[in-house]
């Protein structure tokens, strides 16, 4: 029998001491500039992009940033105009964190953070001109394209919103409309499966989301496990310009505006290395 | 109105498609897409998918494709006390994985689909082991070609997540689907087949190493022969479905 | 000052509309408040430390609830992404560590928006803890402003000023740090314009501030009376 032989040290193996003093194991890794999973403070995670897979929808992507994986699904479809607006078209943004993606999520109707998203996005295609909405005119007081925009989450591992914006962003860059003639005798769209035409973006907004931690150490893109230890967590959003289309800071402790400042100057890099990428996959497409 | 989503229009359509005159040139073949009648479509298993589940799979052939997370076995949330484990199914279409948009609200037939997976799985799973406890699996499907192929997906990725999270069974299950074209059985049919003359769509699940049967399917006209025949090529078809999955399983190791 | 326009209200663009407020309006609530800035204005009743559903029970610190009714109807996806915002605010101010496994909920009824909506509630439901006497770090107000095309920064704007501005910019400050505790910006504008706004609203809330300390004196003076 192998007996214990310094029976005062008590010595945790590193899982359980980050489960019992989670603070703690982050601080330890942090005062040292590397997170747990390895990246610096300003890293981001591994992002790649997957345009078109689906077959279904006119428009998809599936993105993974780390083990954060969203699909985003277009479905065009053709509708009457609101009266007072003969011209513009619908967008229909929706983001469901269904319980496949983490048990945090319970079934049933969107839960807050879910709404929360949606609404997020939706504001942002109302304030910020992504698509000329006059574009998805089909027939003026007839007919207007619909475009449902369903964002699912398959693995939820933080940072939800980033994920969700760039894959929305990039699924409508591969959106590809049938060509659609209106009869106006019959009131019926008919579409021809041959001609596709894509749909121009105005503007191209992209967000980077940070978290502090013990009001000091500033992560980007955190992961679950950093979003529930932080302190307050700020998010970015940018176009191609470098001009902000959205800043949301989520109450928590006060950031002063150096700090701020730091992270727009970081939050611009990544907005345009995603812009880079997802230009990168299209070409390759 | 669902005041809980952005809404759109009340109303909205998918274009009419303008109709394509269609080189009939293979008229005389019975399937349209190069299989032969026996042939299934080749097929992707990817365990360990999903961070937080206790254990998911990816399954893909050609254009189906299916997600699946397993969350348990986990304590029940009704307090009714309980000698054996239960099993919770929820099934879903994806929104845009369909030909036409589904709604967010599963509908009768997901609400059908989800019992028909819960029901494959009691057989197999070794329930009397998780007393008081639920095991979840919830399923999308990501892209539809071929409903009943859909559902048949389902039961085998479901069948590699519940592997994946440990869950104890007797064997892997494993399902196929068939309808019946002209007289002939097909395997797998996709979307295109799945409204032909009979209308029959036929799904079975098995159990390959212990030779039983947990599910039939049989809907649409079938004569009675042939629905014995469906049986066999189905039991061939998931013998070779068993393959795939423990190639998947042994390549996860 | 010579730059300053009059508004369409005959403010100036520095000028926030009229405040008022009535505490304790609600008698079975444990507090409760009523804000409003000129035409904007809620109404908010908070309960606890009370006892918690099982489910939402934390072991350490009190949950707090927030739930927004708009004007007419049921809450939607807006309501609900206001009620997060809100709840995210006061998740460091209320000292929740204080009443383990308790709840402390907090309701809020619109009764008119008129603009700045998120503000109103902030400062509503800040008296609200106040009035119910629920441990605070601080006081949080806050106070919104919009840019509009020509890049002049109107204070606590109307919904027809919001309209037309290019980006509209929530901030919440505390009265123990200078810096920025909640801030929701939308709209396409420039870092400068961001900070120039975070200054103009900081300014605007220490005004706020004067006005609730003297709303809680004269309440407190109400209530030695009797």
């Amino acid at each position: 029998m192998n007996e214990v032989s310094n029976k005062d040290s008590f010595v945790l193996d590193a899982n359980t001491f980050a489960k019992l003093h989670p603070k703690e194991f982050y601080r330890k890794f942090l005062t040292n500039n590397i997170r747990p999973d390895g990246r610096l403070l300003k890293k981001f995670r591994k992002t790649s992009i997957n345009l078109n897979s689906l077959k279904s929808a006119e428009g998809s992507c599936v993105l993974k940033m780390g083990k954060t994986s969203v699909v985003c699904g277009i479905k065009a479809e053709v509708a009457e105009p609101r009266v007072d607006d003969p011209r513009k078209g619908y967008i229909v943004p929706n983001v469901e964190l269904s319980p496949i993606c983490s048990s945090i999520f319970k079934p049933g109707p969107p839960g807050e953070l879910a709404q929360s998203i949606s609404e997020r996005i939706d504001k942002l295609f109302k304030q910020c001109k992504i698509i000329d909405l006059d574009k998805l005119c089909i027939s003026e007081k007839n007919a207007v394209w619909v475009l449902y925009i369903d964002v699912i989450c398959l693995s939820y591992d933080g940072n939800i919103f980033d994920a969700a914006l760039y894959s929305i962003i990039s699924a409508l860059k591969s959106l590809k409309l049938p060509e659609v003639t209106f009869i106006e005798e019959e009131g019926k769209a008919e579409a021809s499966k041959e001609k596709t035409i894509s749909l121009e973006l105005l503007s191209i907004p992209l967000s980077a989301t940070y978290v502090v931690f013990d009001d000091k150490y500033v992560l980007a893109d955190p992961n679950e496990e950093e979003e529930n230890l932080s302190s307050t967590s700020i998010t970015f959003i940018y176009n191609e310009e470098h001009k902000l289309c959205g800043i949301s800071k989520l109450g928590g402790i006060p950031l002063s505006s150096e700090l701020i400042q730091d992270c727009m100057s970081s939050a611009i890099e990544r907005t345009d290395s995603l812009r880079e990428l997802l230009e990168s996959t299209l070409q390759r497409n | 109105m669902d005041k809980r989503r952005i809404n759109g229009p009340e109303i909205s359509v998918k274009p009419i498609e303008k109709k394509i005159t269609q080189t009939n040139s293979n008229d005389n073949e019975i399937r349209k897409n190069n299989r032969s009648i026996e042939n299934i479509r080749p097929i992707f298993i990817k365990p360990n998918v999903i961070k937080k589940a206790n254990g998911s799979a990816y399954y893909e052939a050609e254009n189906i494709k299916v997600i699946c997370g397993v969350y348990g076995p986990r304590s029940s949330k009704r307090s009714m006390v309980s000698d054996e484990g239960n099993i919770y199914c929820e099934f879903k279409f994806a929104p845009f994985s369909c030909n036409k948009r589904c709604g967010y609200i599963r509908n009768a037939q997901e609400r059908e689909y989800s019992l028909i997976i819960q029901q494959a799985f009691l057989p197999a799973i070794r329930l009397n082991l998780y007393p008081k406890s639920t095991i979840d699996i919830y399923i999308t499907v990501l892209e539809n070609d071929g409903t009943t192929a859909c559902l048949a997906a389902a039961i085998t990725c479901a069948s590699i997540a519940l592997t994946d999270a440990g869950i104890q069974m007797y064997d892997l299950v494993a399902a196929a689907s068939a309808t019946c074209i002209k007289g002939n059985i097909c395997l797998d049919p996709d979307a295109s087949e799945e409204e032909n003359d009979t209308n029959s769509k036929f799904m079975l699940s098995y159990m390959p190493s212990l030779k039983q049967i947990t599910h039939v399917l049989c809907t649409g006209k079938m004569e009675a022969e042939q629905s014995i025949e469906a049986i066999n090529t189905c039991i061939d078809a998931c013998n070779s479905i068993k393959t795939v999955m423990d190639h998947c399983l042994i390549n996860s190791l | 000052m010579a730059n300053e326009v009059l508004r369409e209200d005959k403010r100036t663009n520095s000028q926030l509309r009229p405040i008022s407020s009535v505490l304790s309006s609600l008698n079975r609530a444990d507090g409760s408040a009523s804000f409003s800035f000129g035409n904007s204005s809620v109404l908010c009743s908070v309960y606890g430390p009370q006892e918690v559903k099982i489910k939402d029970e934390l072991l350490d610190r009190a949950t707090v609830e927030v739930n927004i009714t708009p004007q007419i109807g049921i809450g939607s996806t807006t309501e609900k992404n206001m009620e997060r915002i809100v709840r995210e605010a006061f998740s460091d101010v209320i000292i929740t560590s204080l009443h383990p496994r308790t709840s402390i909920s907090i309701t809020v009824q619109i009764t008119q928006d008129e603009g700045s909506i998120i503000s109103t509630i902030i400062n509503a439901v800040s008296l609200a803890l106040i009035d119910a006497g629920i441990p605070l770090r601080s006081t949080l107000l806050s106070v919104t402003c919009a840019v509009q095309e020509d890049g002049v920064i109107l204070l606590d704007p109307s919904n027809e000023e919001i309209k037309n501005a290019t980006s509209t910019h929530v901030f919440a400050f505390s009265n123990t740090s200078n810096d920025i505790i909640s801030s929701e910006s939308t709209g396409t504008f420039s870092e400068e314009e961001y900070f120039k706004c975070a200054d103009i609203c900081k300014l605007a809330v220490s005004s706020v501030l004067k006005f609730v300390h003297s709303a809680i004196e004269h309440k407190l003076q109400k209530e030695q009376k009797n």
